[in-house]
C-alpha cells in the first residue's frame, strides 16, 4: 500500500485530476453494468469471494498497480527525454547560425527557424504560409524560379545568390543552398489546405533552404572587382606609357644621330642620350614609389636627378648643385617633359657655364606661381650665354624649346650674372 | 615639281620633331605640327597636305580617328596611321576613314621613304 499512497501523494494537480476522471469512469461503468446491480457476478462482489480468491485478486491488483507505476515511470522518463530532444532540436534548428526553412513546391514557407525569421525581419509566426518570393527582390525573382525549377526537375542541390528584402524593405544579398526532399510533415503543417484526403505516405516534395546573409561578402567582392578593373586600366596605361617613352627615346636617338660628324661627337651623343634616358627612368622610379602610380614627387625626383648629374659632371669641378621643389608633385605626362628639360638645362650649365672650372653654383627651383601656373627655374653664376644663342642651335636647347611647347609653357632667359632659365607652365590637369 | 606637303599629327613633340627632320631631309615640306585633332583638321583645311601621318592618341578628347573622320568630309588626302597602341588596329572606325595604311611605332626612315614615294607618285598624277 505504501507505493500506492506515495504515488497518490506525490501526484501533481494534473495527476489528481486524472484520478478524479478515472474514478468517474469506473463509477459510470459500474452503473452501466446490470450485473453489478444484481450482484450475481461473484468475482466483482468482494463479499461473495472466498478468502483464497480475495488474496489472489488482491495480489493481482498489486502486480497490476506496480506494472502501472512502472509504465508511468517509463512515460515520465520518455517525457524527460522528449524535453531534452526538443530543447536540443530548438538549439540545432532554431538557433542555427544560418536561416533555414522548408518551402512547398508551390513556394509557400512551411517551416522556418528563428534565424530565418530574424534575417527576414518578421516574427516566425508571420512567416508560415507566406510565399517565399514576398521576401525576394522583384528583379531577382527569375533567379529563384529558375533554380526552383531545376531543383524539382533534376533534384540536384542548387546554390545561388540573390537579393532578398526584409519586411521593412531593406534589401540584402543572400546565398541560398537548396535541396529537394519528401516531407512527411507537409500535410499536417499545411492542415486542410494541402493535405490529401488519403494521406500520402511519402509526403509532398518540398525544398529545404539554408539562407545566409552575404551582403558583406558581396561588398568585398565588389571592391575586389573594382580594384581589379582599376589595375587593368593601370596596366594598360603603364603599357602605353612604356611604349610611348620607348618611342620618345627612339626619336631622341634619331635626332642625336643626325648631328654626328666626328668620333668625339659620337661619344658625346651617347653620353647625352644616356643622361636623357636616365632622367626619364627616374620619373618611373618615383612613380613606382608613389603607390598610386600616377604622380611624381618632384622633390624626391630632383634630389635623385641632381645627385646623378653631380656624380657624372661634378667631381673635382668645384661646382655645387642645389634643388628645391616646394612639395610639388606632378602627373607623368608633365613630369617626363619637366625631367628632360631639367636634364638639358643642368647638364648645359655644367658643360658651358664654367669653362675655367669652379667655384660655381647651379640652382634649381620648382615653385607654384599662382593658381594657374608653376615655374621651373635653373640658374647658374657662370659666364652666361653667347649672344643670340638663346634656345637655338644645339639639340639640347632645341629639346628645351620643344618640351616647353609641349607643356604649353613660356620661357624667359636672363644672362645677367650667369644664366637663368625660367619656364612657366600651366597647372591645368595638375592637382 | 613642287614638294610633297606632309602634315604630322602627333602629341609627343620629340617624336613629331624627329619625323619632321626626316621628312625634310627626304625632300618634302612639313606643315606646322598638329598635336590635337582640332589642329589636325584646321591644318588640313588651310595647308592642303599631300600626305597625313596620323597618331591615334592625341592631346584632348578626340582621337586621330575622329580627326580623320572629320577630314574625310572635305578631303581625300592619303592618311597613314602611326601608333604605339596596337590594340586600336582592329577598330572598324579606322577602316571607315579609308586610311592608306597602318604602321606601328616606332617609325623607321625606310618606312617613311616608301610612304613618301607613293605620295609623290600620286601627286604627279593629279
Amino acid at each position: 500500500m505504501s507505493r500506492l499512497r506515495k504515488s497518490t501523494e506525490s501526484a501533481t494537480p494534473q495527476g489528481t485530476a486524472l484520478r478524479r476522471r478515472a474514478e468517474e469512469i469506473a463509477r459510470k461503468q459500474a452503473a452501466q453494468s446490470p450485473r453489478a446491480e444484481t450482484g450475481t457476478t461473484s468475482s466483482e462482489n468482494p463479499e461473495a469471494l472466498s478468502p483464497e480468491k480475495t488474496r489472489k485478486t488482491l495480489h493481482e491488483l498489486r502486480v497490476h498497480q506496480i506494472e502501472l507505476e512502472m509504465q508511468n515511470e517509463e512515460l515520465r522518463r520518455a517525457q524527460v527525454e522528449l524535453d531534452a530532444a526538443r530543447s536540443r532540436y530548438f538549439g540545432l534548428y532554431d538557433l542555427a547560425p544560418v536561416g533555414y526553412c522548408t518551402i512547398s513546391e508551390q513556394g509557400l514557407i512551411l517551416e522556418a527557424n528563428l534565424t530565418a525569421a530574424s534575417l527576414l525581419g518578421v516574427p516566425r509566426g508571420e512567416l508560415v504560409k507566406q510565399p517565399i518570393n514576398r521576401f525576394i527582390l522583384k528583379e531577382d525573382h527569375d533567379i529563384y524560379y529558375l533554380h526552383r525549377k531545376q531543383l524539382f526537375e533534376a533534384g540536384e542541390l542548387q546554390a545561388y545568390d540573390l537579393r532578398m528584402v526584409t519586411k521593412d524593405g531593406t534589401a540584402f544579398w543572400a546565398r541560398l543552398d537548396t535541396a529537394a526532399a519528401q516531407d512527411p510533415l507537409t500535410s499536417s503543417a499545411l492542415d486542410a489546405d494541402g493535405a490529401s484526403p488519403f494521406g500520402e505516405p511519402q509526403g509532398s516534395p518540398v525544398c529545404r533552404v539554408a539562407l545566409s546573409d552575404i551582403t558583406e561578402l558581396k561588398e568585398v567582392e565588389k571592391q575586389l572587382r573594382r580594384s581589379l578593373e582599376e589595375k587593368e586600366v593601370l596596366l594598360r596605361e603603364v603599357h602605353h606609357r612604356v611604349k610611348n617613352n620607348l618611342n620618345v627615346i627612339s626619336s631622341l636617338l634619331n635626332l642625336q644621330a643626325s648631328n654626328i660628324q666626328t668620333p668625339e661627337q659620337a661619344l658625346a651623343a651617347f653620353r647625352n642620350s644616356s643622361d636623357r634616358i636616365m632622367s626619364m627612368a627616374l620619373v618611373h622610379e618615383e612613380l613606382y614609389k608613389s603607390r598610386n602610380y600616377a604622380r611624381v614627387d618632384m622633390g624626391e625626383y630632383l634630389d635623385k636627378l641632381t645627385r646623378q648629374l653631380l656624380l657624372a659632371y661634378g667631381p673635382g669641378g668645384g661646382i655645387s648643385l642645389s634643388a628645391q621643389a616646394g612639395g610639388i608633385s606632378l602627373s607623368v605626362d608633365t613630369s617626363i617633359p619637366c625631367g628632360l628639360i631639367l636634364n638639358e638645362l643642368i647638364t648645359n650649365a655644367f658643360k658651358h657655364a664654367f669653362p675655367k672650372g669652379g667655384p660655381g653654383d647651379i640652382h634649381v627651383l620648382l615653385r607654384t606661381v599662382d593658381d594657374d601656373s608653376f615655374e621651373l627655374c635653373v640658374s647658374d653664376n657662370g659666364i652666361g650665354l653667347p649672344e643670340g644663342c638663346e634656345g637655338r642651335g644645339t639639340l639640347g636647347l632645341t629639346l628645351v624649346r620643344l618640351l616647353t611647347e609641349q607643356l604649353e609653357g613660356t620661357t624667359d632667359i636672363s644672362t645677367e650674372n650667369g644664366t637663368r632659365y625660367r619656364i612657366r607652365f600651366s597647372r591645368k590637369g595638375e592637382a | 615639281m613642287s614638294k610633297v606637303k606632309v602634315l604630322i599629327v602627333e602629341d609627343e613633340i620629340i617624336v613629331a620633331w624627329d619625323l619632321k627632320q626626316i621628312f625634310e631631309r627626304l625632300g618634302s615640306e612639313v606643315l606646322p605640327i598638329a598635336a590635337s585633332a582640332e589642329q589636325a583638321v584646321e591644318q588640313t583645311r588651310t595647308g592642303a597636305p599631300d600626305l597625313i601621318l596620323m597618331d591615334i592618341t592625341l592631346k584632348g578628347d578626340k582621337t586621330g580617328i575622329g580627326a580623320a573622320t572629320e577630314i574625310r568630309q572635305f578631303s581625300q588626302v592619303p592618311i597613314i596611321y602611326l601608333t604605339g597602341n596596337a590594340r586600336l588596329m582592329g577598330d572598324p572606325a579606322i577602316h571607315a576613314t579609308l586610311a592608306q595604311g597602318f604602321y606601328a611605332k616606332p617609325h623607321s626612315e625606310p618606312q617613311l621613304r616608301e610612304m613618301l614615294k607613293i605620295a609623290r607618285k600620286k601627286k604627279s598624277l593629279e
